[in-house]
Order: C-alpha cells, then structure tokens, then sequence
C-alpha cells in the first residue's frame, strides 16, 4: 500500500462534502468518506473506474471515479524515502505470481551479476568460452529446454535401467 | 499558476470535437492538480492518521 499524503485542499473538499451530505443524512455523509478514503488507499480494487490521467510535470497521476466524486492521486517516486522505496519493492514482490516471480528474479540475479567482476572468465579456455556464449545464443534464440522436459526425456529413456 | 503550456497539452489531449464543458472541466482538473502539487511542495500535507482526527465526525 502506497503513503498517502492529503493536501490541505483534500482534507477540505472532504469536509465540504460529508457536510453537504450531511445536511440531509448524516449516515450517508458517513458512508460517502469512509468510501472515498478507502478509495484512495485502495485504487486498484475500483478496476474499471480507474483512469490514468496524463503524466503531469514529471509526475504519474491517476484519477479514480468513486460515486461521482473524482479523487487525483498523484505518486511521485522522487519524494520517497530509501525505506518508503524498499517496502514498495518488497510489496510488489511480494504481490507477484510464481511465473512472474520467477522471471523476475532470472533479471534480478542478471542484473546483480552484471555489476560484479567477473574475473574467473579471463581463466576459462577459449573453447570453454566459446561453449557459453554458444548456449546462451541458443537459449536466447528460444532452443532452450525446461528442466522438466530435460528429466522427463531422460526419465522415459531410462526407464528400465 | 497554470501557464500556457500546460493548457495547450490539456486541450491537445481532448478528442478532435468537444464540449465547452469538457474543456472548462480538463482546466478545473488541470488547476487542481497544479495547486495540489504546490501544496505538496510546500509541505502543507496531512497523514491519514491526522485526516481520520479531523474527519472523525463522519468515521
């Protein structure tokens, strides 16, 4: 869940509008701010109603439709804190579905071994190295097989042994 | 302050026929956004905890 700052502003088109409700039920005035904060605090759960609206000096804006009354919500990444930054990350994470978790950490684990020094491929043989770069062409073009397919094929084959 | 870039791009973003009432609503939003954003620069915001304070009437 995101940190939701409220602008003065917010606050007081809340306040004007739980009294214009107010003044003919006090119940629905209730009901209608207790719906648009949760709203805020829970953009994705309204689908449909949610519309992107155009990136604005730099910034993502999403204006989301909740009983008539539109709500902007603006995030802005460079404002975040190293910890605010962590936890969206964990959550996003966290969020992911095994497939997509998955590939995820395949970038992930690319991406911090790029930054490393890599010192021990100055010690491979030159068909050693040739051998990588041919397999990695080869799954990059799509001839890579599943572990699964590979113990299945192997499996079947040596199923007397 | 909007300037006159920014209402040239909110109008850009409209489709090719429109209402006035389309436009004047793209500029109410455009507004508020802009006057939203320089209350968040100037600090002048609130945590949920402190908006729930002050909207407890109605939570």
């Amino acid at each position: 869940m995101a940190i939701i700052n409220w602008t003065h502003r917010s606050v007081n088109d809340l306040k004007n509008i739980a009294e214009f409700i107010e003044k003919d039920s006090v119940k629905y005035a209730s009901l209608t701010i207790q719906r648009l904060m949760n709203a805020a605090h829970h953009p994705d759960t309204s689908g449909r109603q949610r519309h992107i609206a155009p990136n604005i000096a730099g910034i993502t804006t999403a204006r989301l439709i909740k009983n008539n009354i539109i709500l902007y919500l603006y995030e802005n990444i460079c404002v975040m804190t190293l910890s605010d930054l962590k936890l969206k990350i964990f959550r996003q994470i966290d969020s992911l579905e095994k497939n997509r978790l998955e590939e995820f950490y395949g970038v992930m684990m690319n991406y911090l071994n790029s930054k490393k020094d890599i010192t021990d491929w100055d010690k491979l043989s030159e068909a050693q190295k040739k051998g990588l770069l041919d397999a990695i062409d080869e799954i990059e073009s799509g001839k890579g097989k599943s572990n699964k397919a590979v113990l299945d094929k192997f499996h079947k084959k040596y199923s007397n042994a | 302050m909007l300037t006159k870039e920014k209402v040239k791009k909110t109008i850009d973003r409209l489709p090719d026929s429109f209402t006035v009432d389309q436009v004047i609503e793209e500029l109410v939003v455009l507004d508020k956004i802009e006057k939203g954003l320089k209350e968040v620069e100037e600090d002048k915001v609130y945590s949920t905890q402190q908006v729930k304070d002050q909207l407890k009437k109605w939570l």
